[in-house]
């Protein structure tokens, strides 16, 4: 039984109802609902004490489960390594120790930050079931049948779910390898974590069925967006030690990271109007200006003009001041003397270094776009605009640049998302940027794995919001028709 | 209607205008003189590549003429200042239509009459409406030109040109890239211009427009002009063996 395109939107048969894939995603829905009502995670551990090389021990007493970022933060004394540990465990204190009375106990614990990674892996599955639920609800009831587009978020939000079950299950043991060696069987969970656990699978393999035979987009963009924050989030919140430490260390560098780029573009936009409209300037003085700089910044490496920028530019600033001076001595200007001082003691800061260095390069590249968006403009529009009488610069600013950002938009928009990968490139200038930040820890610390994924899931996140972002004000602009 | 010869001034005074493309290897305008009177309708025919867009190009200044001078009631056209006065006088009609396609047609008929002439949006607005009713669309005020069809874009496209009252219309080839059944639609509302005493100048190959509404047509071949005639002498008794071979050719 199968559906075609063309059934999206007309009501579905009887035959098709019965579809598997729609029966399985009712029965995929029923056993997660049941497995949260059954027993999940009957016990949980209450206290524990752990014992070191040295022979001394700690012992801790959790008042919940949830509390216990006291056990994480139990380090080991110096030069001592832990050899034994282990638990008191306790009955779970709602409703069997099921799914729901484990939310309903975090509702009422006074700390929910604390719990809040748990809590999020717990009412994954569940938030799973209402988009889920609405895909069966339109095919039984709907006139409208199914719907490619709540199939598809569906699937984006079903596709975490049992990898959420399992986050939540370590939770519980505390993503402790120790504890799992312990081989206790109350440390396991449950039946109702396995019905539940079926059933998330189930709605994954159903709703990718679906979203097979309808062709639809597999991932919603927020979904992919959402991933990445919640495994970074997780990095900080399961293991708090070293993430959250990295985290407060290099959340600075996001920000001037974002200001130098957001900066940066803002004059590279500038430039690169005024480039792209030189080159297609028919003066041969401001066409050859604007070519030169196009093609003699292209052809250089983004690392060195940023080098240079930065170590040699105060040479060549001393060297014209020298010049002013020596300028000075023969002609006996006052106000000469003064420039020349200015000029050789003028020093960029790193940050004016930065946006001037990114500047200089992202313009001369998104110069050529524009040159290209202008020019696909048909030579007839400036044509009728001249013709009504308009000069060249109000046909430009009236007729063509507003058809031409059409064309313009979605590679410069691309040329941003690079840009704010480039950025990177900045923390050679002594720029407090994210890289540079990751840098100083790491070269503190020598956490390098921790630091450097911490880092490149900042970097994953900002520019998957941003390229969604262009996404967005692209389908906004395109023309009406 | 008046007689054109009895006018002395011609509104456009066309002197010994030559023009090659392709670094001369393309001859477009081979020393070509004509006045053009006020109240005129010129209907410029001949084989493609006779030069007669080029000329009708020329008179506004879309290409620049190698040599030769252009006068634009009373104003040499030379330097650029000249060039965009004369062009705010000289409205032009494009095979292509050319409307502006990221404005409604109410925009692309108000825009430069507010960027050019500087009148107000409630001004702009007024006259925009009235050309739009004169030229039977008023209901397509609001709608984008990929919304309407040729036909309307191009009737769209003379009312834009009349927006800014201009003295003389330019018209280069109009129907030629229009359906058959929408060219009497445009065909139309140029009669009706040529009625109110609009100076037109025309390149086209409809012939209904030529024999209702030319005061004279001009016959170019390879950049010359090679007759200059009225319509009843031109269709009735060519002098000329080109004119008549050409007339053969599209007449059937």
């Amino acid at each position: 039984m199968g559906y075609q395109a063309g059934m999206i939107g007309t009501q579905l048969s009887n035959a098709q109802k019965r579809d598997w894939r729609l029966v399985v995603l009712a029965v995929g829905v029923a056993l997660v609902l049941l497995g949260y009502l059954l027993p999940m995670y009957p016990n949980y551990i209450t206290g524990a004490q752990t014992t070191y090389s040295d022979n001394s021990t700690v012992s801790l007493s959790f008042p919940t489960l949830i509390n216990r970022q006291l056990y994480t933060q139990t380090t080991p004394p110096k030069d001592a390594e832990t050899t034994a540990v282990s638990i008191q465990v306790g009955p779970a204190r709602y409703l069997w120790g099921s799914g729901f009375g484990w939310l309903f106990q975090a509702l009422n614990t006074n700390n929910l930050e604390q719990v809040a990674s748990f809590v999020t892996c717990l009412l994954i599955p569940l938030l799973a079931l209402i988009p889920a639920a609405w895909v069966l609800g339109r095919a039984w009831a709907s006139p409208n049948g199914l719907c490619a587009r709540s199939i598809s978020a569906a699937f984006s939000v079903a596709f975490f779910a049992p990898a959420a079950m399992l986050c939540s299950w370590l939770h519980q043991i505390d993503f402790s390898g120790l504890l799992l060696a312990l081989n206790r069987p109350y440390l396991l969970p449950s039946l109702g974590f396995w019905v539940a656990l079926a059933g998330s699978i189930l709605l994954v393999v159903a709703l990718y069925g679906l979203h097979r035979e309808l062709e639809c987009q597999a991932f919603t963009w927020w979904a992919l967006v959402a991933a990445v924050a919640i495994v970074a989030w997780l990095l900080v919140k399961t293991k708090p030690q070293p993430y959250l430490e990295i985290w407060q260390y290099i959340e600075d560098g996001i920000w001037v990271t974002l200001r130098i780029v957001v900066i940066s573009f803002i004059f590279i936009l500038i430039v690169s109007l005024l480039g792209g409209l030189g080159r297609v300037s028919k003066s041969p003085v401001i066409y050859g200006i604007a070519s030169l700089y196009v093609e003699l910044l292209r052809g250089i490496p983004l690392m060195v003009q940023l080098l240079f920028i930065w170590f040699a530019l105060p040479q060549l600033f001393d060297a014209l001041g020298g010049l002013v001076l020596r300028l000075y001595g023969l002609v006996d200007w006052e106000f000469l003397s003064s420039a020349g001082v200015k000029l050789q003691e003028l020093r960029l800061s790193p940050f004016t270094a930065a946006v001037t260095g990114l500047t200089i390069c992202y313009g001369a590249y998104v110069s050529e776009i524009f040159r290209a968006g202008i020019s696909s403009i048909h030579r007839g529009q400036m044509e009728a605009a001249r013709s009504l009488g308009m000069t060249y610069m109000q046909a430009m600013r009236y007729i063509i640049l507003p058809q031409a950002v059409r064309v313009i938009l979605p590679p410069v928009g691309n040329e941003f998302v690079m840009l704010l990968k480039d950025s990177s490139l900045v923390s050679v200038l002594a720029v407090s940027d994210l890289t540079r930040r990751g840098r100083e820890y790491m070269a503190r610390t020598f956490l390098s794995f921790e630091t450097w994924i911490l880092v490149a899931l900042c970097y994953l996140v900002l520019t998957l919001f941003a390229s969604r972002v262009v996404e967005y004000i692209e389908a906004r602009t395109t023309f009406e028709s | 209607m008046e007689s054109p010869a009895s006018d002395k001034r011609p509104i456009i005074a066309i002197r010994n205008i030559s023009k090659s493309f392709e670094h001369g290897r393309v001859v477009a305008l081979d020393n070509v003189s004509t006045d053009i009177y006020p109240s005129e309708v010129v209907v410029i025919i001949g084989p493609s590549g006779s030069g007669k867009s080029t000329l009708l190009r020329c008179i506004n200044h879309l290409e620049t003429p190698d040599a030769g001078t252009i006068e634009v009631d009373g104003v040499l056209m030379t330097d650029a200042a000249n060039i965009n006065k004369v062009r705010m006088e000289v409205g032009m009609v494009f095979q292509q239509f050319n409307l502006f396609p990221h404005l409604t047609v109410m925009e692309n008929i108000c825009l430069a009459q507010r960027v050019v002439r500087k009148r107000t949006l409630a001004e702009s607005s007024e006259i925009a409406l009235d050309l739009l009713n004169k030229v039977g669309i008023p209901e397509k005020a609001d709608a984008y030109p990929n919304q309407i069809s040729g036909g309307q874009q191009q009737r769209v496209a003379i009312a834009r040109a009349l927006a800014m009252q201009p003295k003389i219309m330019l018209f280069d080839e109009p129907t030629s890239a229009l359906d058959p059944e929408m060219i009497k639609e445009v065909v139309d509302v140029m009669l009706d211009l040529a009625r109110d005493g609009m100076t037109m100048v025309v390149v086209s190959h409809e012939m209904g427009f030529a024999r209702n509404a030319a005061s004279r047509i001009i016959f170019m071949d390879d950049g010359q002009i090679i007759e200059d005639s009225s319509p009843q002498q031109l269709f009735n008794d060519p002098k000329e063996q080109r004119t008549r071979d050409f007339l053969g050719k599209i007449l059937h």
